[in-house]
């Protein structure tokens, strides 16, 4: 699903990640953890292809989903038109499929709000659906609970534990905490100053 | 008290009375004010956006454009009126170039400030879902310049009135600004006030427009998130 090999990158003069290797197979759940400034969004940035590595290989098996730090909800559309968003830019408008995954995604009935009258969490739902609608196998969550609080963080692990049954996809996400990590992820990376340092 | 001096300062139904008596000739000059104040503006829109884009697309267009801006902004554009009415005479041409150039400044750097809002985690999320630049300047960075474009918008509606006026005084033959040096030769303190009243209505009514144009384009829904 998702090879890297040797992969370096730096801006300028600092070295930001150096020669990172592993492999994903496809169902798996890895979570990456590591301190700040350890290299965890670059690397996603690179997988996502954002940014090109200045040496080393990345192979992505199947289509991805990239769902960043912030929810990136745009405010002047409704939670529905949030979700359709990038099924839009693809030439789609898949509505009845979309009002079904919101329901999945405990939002059923809050398809008409905007996104500054919903919660943390639900903001994250509503990301989360989006990233759901296209079908793409393989998702990549860079700090998807980073703005949630305990309760509603227990809430989003057994949400995107369903989904990823559900859908069949394939995860990476990043988080500071290990506890995180610990509930959702079937292996866990871990990252300091650029290099992969444990794979458990 | 010489504040309360008729002479000087009409009462406010004298002042309407004129308006009444002399409504025709108001009303027409109003019309030829309020069409430069229209042309000027719709130029200006016409030249700002093209302009504000390039310089948000293109580097050499920015650092073309700027300095150019702050030589448009240092010189006093009714230093250009000798010059307007040479090439153009006593047309409305002579008085809609000014001002033109005078809400263009204001108007194009708002939009280009406005086009460079956009966040980059946005632009970044566009990308990776494989947006077009087309899609991303629609469904994104003009929804995000909205509010600067109107901000500018406004900006540009106050400059017209006031331009548009110093432009009929450095030469025209028509329109309020020279009905009201016509009336004030008249020793017409009441009409003088009468076309100060039209002025003010005509800056209000256009500044209003916009106003009301904004509200309706974006709302009030987000407008105050962004």
């Amino acid at each position: 699903m998702l090879e890297i090999s040797n992969l370096s990158f730096s801006y300028g003069d600092r070295t930001v990640l150096n020669s990172v290797s592993f492999l994903v197979k496809r169902g798996e759940k890895v979570a990456l953890v590591g301190p700040s400034g350890s290299g965890k969004t670059t690397l996603f940035h690179l997988i996502a292809g954002l940014l090109k590595a200045n040496s080393g290989h990345v192979a992505v098996g199947e289509p991805l989903t990239y769902m960043m730090q912030d929810d990136l909800l745009l405010p002047w559309r409704t939670v529905l038109d949030n979700v359709l968003l990038v099924a839009e830019l693809a030439g789609e408008k898949p509505k009845d499929k979309a009002l079904k995954i919101l329901a999945d995604v405990g939002l059923g009935g809050w398809e008409r709000q905007y996104p500054k009258h919903l919660s943390g969490g639900m903001r994250q739902r509503v990301a989360l659906a989006r990233a759901l609608l296209m079908e793409r196998p393989f998702l990549i969550l860079d700090e998807p609970f980073g703005s949630v609080d305990t309760a509603c963080r227990k809430e989003l692990h057994h949400l995107i534990h369903a989904l990823c049954a559900q859908y069949n996809l394939t995860l990476m996400f990043i988080t500071h905490d290990l506890d995180d990590a610990k509930a959702l992820a079937d292996r866990i990376l871990r990252m300091d100053s650029g290099q992969l340092m444990g794979d458990a | 008290m010489i504040l309360a001096d008729s002479l000087i300062f009409p009462t406010f139904s004298e002042v309407i009375l004129r308006l009444y008596e002399q409504g025709p000739r108001f009303l027409f000059h109003l019309r030829i004010t309020l069409l430069e104040m229209s042309l000027s503006m719709g130029a200006a829109i016409c030249l700002g956006f093209p302009i504000a884009y390039l310089m948000a697309r293109f580097r050499p267009f920015r650092l073309t454009f700027q300095p150019l801006f702050i030589l448009f902004k240092c010189l006093p554009m009714f230093a250009l009126a000798p010059v307007m009415l040479l090439l153009f005479g006593f047309s409305i041409v002579s008085i809609v170039i000014p001002t033109t150039l005078m809400i263009l400044f204001p108007l194009t750097i708002n939009i280009y400030r406005g086009l460079m809002a956009t966040p980059e985690s946005y632009l970044n999320f566009f990308k990776v879902h494989g947006a077009s630049q087309g899609q991303i300047f629609f469904k994104l960075k003009l929804r995000f310049a909205l509010p600067y474009i109107f901000s500018g918008l406004r900006i540009g509606s106050a400059i017209a009135a006031m331009a548009s006026i110093a432009g009929e005084w450095a030469g025209a033959q028509n329109g309020l600004g020279i009905f009201m040096h016509e009336l004030r030769y008249q020793f017409d303190i009441e009409g003088v006030f009468a076309t100060l009243l039209c002025l003010v209505f005509l800056s209000l009514t256009f500044y209003s427009s916009f106003i009301l144009l904004e509200k309706w384009v974006i709302g009030k829904r987000w407008k105050y998130e962004v």
